[in-house]
């Protein structure tokens, strides 16, 4: 008798940064996952490196921001970006990330967490560990998902077999035990997997930019790097025109890497007898003693999934099995795991009854312009690299190499060209800035507007109160929260009348020189309904919130803004809101009789 | 009375450890202290002894033979109700000068914390960075050299020391 076949309430293909970030925004709210994963462990050769504010703050609700920190290099202390004609060889220019220290107090104050360089097998290596300490995900490596479909119930089911093995629905019948029964599949099997064509998801692949390679390799490469403290090192010289990455400078370990954008470039980057060695050497421009740790060939362009939903409404695609662009910007892990964010409490809200199933059409409608626009930049990116560096650097090397007088001259005329390239480095707008529901999802790439308006992340502030100090989004860990400012009116009632329907909680702020609700225990708050008020200690929640007295700002499981709501009639607005937020029929929302005088809805303070 | 007072929420291991100089002993004195607490017992007279005595022991902590030329980093420990504490550094290729603040003189950087992220940040307890983040800690001036304090007083990786 065959064991029956494992039953999730989602299955993810697919153990890489968005599969494993999907199980955890699951994990939150208690949901049953089966990870299923080809590979025995993470890949060592880094692919991303650059883990972005934004993702740091959902790492840092999945409570491993502080190991991905600790794995990582800290991106102050490589907040520079520098061309150069080799290492050992004249400085064509730089963008320092943080020119001034207006720019730096500006950054600290946009995020709880700095962004981080570390590379992707470490922080897949991050999450998988995590999940594996908790009850509700099963990742199960070595398993390769081979066949997808839909049975009769409207179930997913996913066959899979040993790493290596064949199985699927449309072969023989797989074993039970080889079959994943799920409510929703979640496809994070990268560009190469083959269950989204399987699920009626094709994928449109214009003609790619060209090809990469990279070279993984450790030197010690300290004499030429040790006082520049950056993150990249473009390099523009006959012999190599590309990238090195610091991956873990401190450990020297280094990735070079390269584009081939024409035919010659190709055929001398991949042609038979490629020294990778003397390639190594001819970016440092001085025999570093490198040891190539592994290569990897791979194609630089944008791919994008016609539909991110198949027909049945069952299946998702998320990461590069949605969009792939090329790494100029360093977004596509990022992408990738800000889609599982906000795919995933979307799949717990609908599976937990709190929201209808109408609210998974909204996870393609906010998350495609935004990867639109991701691709769109790094498209251009990598285009005004490759002029900058074939056209506009290559007149003037010889003269930089030429020290004194004539270099000086060569570096003053590329100054501003260098400057332009800043939008590709410097991207607190692009990275914090995005927002949902608009034409124009990021106004700006470089500059970053904190905005409490209507699909833009919650601003980032300290809010301090008798639990110690929160920010915004934490309020945000397992459902929606309700902001309001101190002295605001008719809201608990309204949050009260909600009890059943959605989970919130109403956070009441109060200004910096206002005395917070110390003493007010989470016991207090239970038995009298009392909300504990919070502090603005740092003034960054009143001058980004901008909240007039009786007003409230409603902030979704995402940390994104749901509305803006004026206050008139709060417990109507509430309900319209959620209802709007959870695509629920405003008629089954709006409460007949809202409770008045009911206990306040509240979790545990986080 | 009054230091029995200024003192009552700190043990006398805990005001031991703060006065020791040691970096490890600091870091074990101040650990699991609510804020609120260290930053009253700072505001004190023998708070400020600390404070003084952290100062004064920074040349010991100085890495040589990471600057080329000198520069004057201007440290600024706010300590409400009680006045802040001024110190100049000038940090030369080889040495370390503490100084009281010279009006006329223009600092490189102006470092400006609260006097329990001070102490943080001297005992190798939290990184500048993260002072920064949370409002502890403003520079003023040249970044690249705010940036490079840890390194120099050697409270990166081997801050324990």
């Amino acid at each position: 008798m065959s064991a029956p076949h494992a039953r999730a309430e989602v299955v993810v293909v697919g153990a890489g940064p968005t599969g494993l970030a999907v199980a955890h925004a699951l994990a939150v709210y208690g949901i049953s996952v089966v990870v299923l994963e080809t590979r025995s462990a993470p890949s060592a050769h880094p692919r991303a490196t650059m883990v972005n504010a934004r993702t740091m703050e959902v790492f840092r609700r999945f409570g491993v921001a502080d190991q991905v920190r600790a794995a990582g290099a800290p991106i102050e202390s490589l907040a520079r970006i520098t061309f150069v004609t080799s290492l050992a060889g004249a400085e064509i220019g730089a963008i320092d990330l943080l020119p001034s220290d207006e720019a730096l107090m500006r950054t600290v104050s946009q995020s709880p967490l700095p962004p981080v360089i570390c590379a992707q097998h470490r922080v897949e290596s991050i999450l998988s560990a995590a999940l594996a300490s908790g009850p509700c995900v099963d990742v199960q490596f070595e398993r390769t998902a081979t066949g997808l479909v839909i049975d009769d119930e409207s179930r997913v089911r996913v066959a899979h077999a040993a790493a290596g093995g064949r199985a699927g629905p449309g072969g023989s019948r797989p074993d039970p035990a080889d079959v994943v029964v799920a409510d929703y599949a979640v496809l994070a099997e990268g560009l190469h997997g083959t269950l989204r064509q399987q699920a009626g998801i094709d994928v449109d692949a214009p003609p790619p930019l060209g090809r990469l390679l990279d070279i993984h390799f450790t030197a010690d490469l300290s004499q030429w790097t040790s006082d520049r403290d950056s993150a990249l090192y473009w390099v523009a010289n006959p012999h190599v025109r590309g990238v090195i990455i610091s991956v873990d400078p401190g450990a020297g370990e280094w990735l070079l890497e390269i584009p081939a954008l024409t035919g010659h470039e190709e055929a001398a980057l991949f042609g038979q007898g490629t020294n990778y060695t003397e390639l190594v050497a001819a970016a440092v421009g001085a025999d570093a003693r490198p040891v190539v740790r592994s290569v990897r060939t791979w194609v630089m362009g944008t791919t994008d999934a016609r539909r991110w939903r198949d027909g049945s409404g069952r299946v998702f695609v998320a990461g590069d099995a949605a969009h792939t662009f090329p790494p100029t910007g360093g977004f596509g892990m990022n992408t990738g795991i800000q889609d599982a964010q906000n795919l995933g409490w979307k799949l717990a809200a609908v599976l937990r009854g709190w929201a209808s199933p109408a609210l998974l059409g909204s996870y393609e409608a906010e998350r495609r312009p935004v990867a639109d626009f991701n691709a769109r930049q790094s498209e251009l990116n990598a285009l005004r690299m490759r002029e900058f560096l074939e056209r506009d650097v290559v007149p003037h090397l010889a003269a930089l190499d030429r020290a004194g007088p004539t270099a000086e001259t060569a570096r003053r005329v590329l100054a501003p060209l260098v400057e332009t390239h800043r939008p590709h480095f410097d991207f607190a707008g692009q990275a914090l800035g995005f927002r949902y529901g608009v034409p124009n999802p990021v106004p700006d790439v470089v500059t970053y507007r904190p905005a409490a308006e209507a699909g833009t992340r919650a601003p980032h502030a300290w809010l301090d109160g008798p639990a110690g100090r929160t920010t915004v989004e934490d309020w945000t860990a397992t459902g929606f929260a309700l902001v309001i400012v101190a002295g605001s009116d008719g809201w608990d009632a309204a949050v009260a009348a909600t009890a059943d329907a959605v989970p919130l909680r109403l956070v009441r702020v109060a200004a910096p020189e206002t005395p917070c609700g110390r003493g007010v225990s989470d016991h207090t708050v239970a038995a009298t309904g009392r909300v504990p008020t919070l502090r603005d200690t740092t003034g960054a929640f009143t001058a980004a919130y901008r909240l007039a007295r009786g007003e409230a700002v409603l902030v979704r499981p995402d940390g994104h803004v749901a509305a803006r709501l004026p206050g008139t009639e709060p417990a109507r607005e509430l309900a319209a809101a959620l209802a709007a937020a959870t695509a629920v029929p405003e008629e089954q929302a709006i409460p007949e009789e809202p409770a008045v005088g009911a206990a306040v809805a509240m979790g545990r303070t986080p | 009375m009054k230091h029995i007072h200024e003192d009552a929420a700190l043990t006398p291991e805990r005001i031991a450890g703060l006065r020791s100089g040691q970096r490890a002993a600091v870091r074990a004195a101040i650990a699991g202290l609510p804020r609120a607490d260290l930053a009253a017992w700072l505001s004190t007279p023998r708070g400020l002894k600390v404070l003084e005595d952290a100062f004064a022991r920074m040349p010991d902590f100085y890495l040589p033979g990471h600057l080329d030329s000198e520069v004057l980093v201007r440290w600024r420990v706010t300590r409400a109700p009680s006045e802040p504490i001024d110190r100049d550094l000038l940090l030369e290729p080889a040495r370390c000068v503490v100084n009281s603040p010279d009006p006329a003189a223009r600092p490189t950087v102006t470092l400006t914390f609260d006097s329990v992220g001070f102490m943080e940040m001297a005992c190798a307890a939290r990184r500048g960075l993260d002072l920064m983040l949370h409002g502890q800690l403003y520079v003023h001036g040249d970044v690249r050299v705010a940036m490079r304090m840890e390194k120099l007083f050697g409270l990166g990786a081997d801050g324990a020391r």
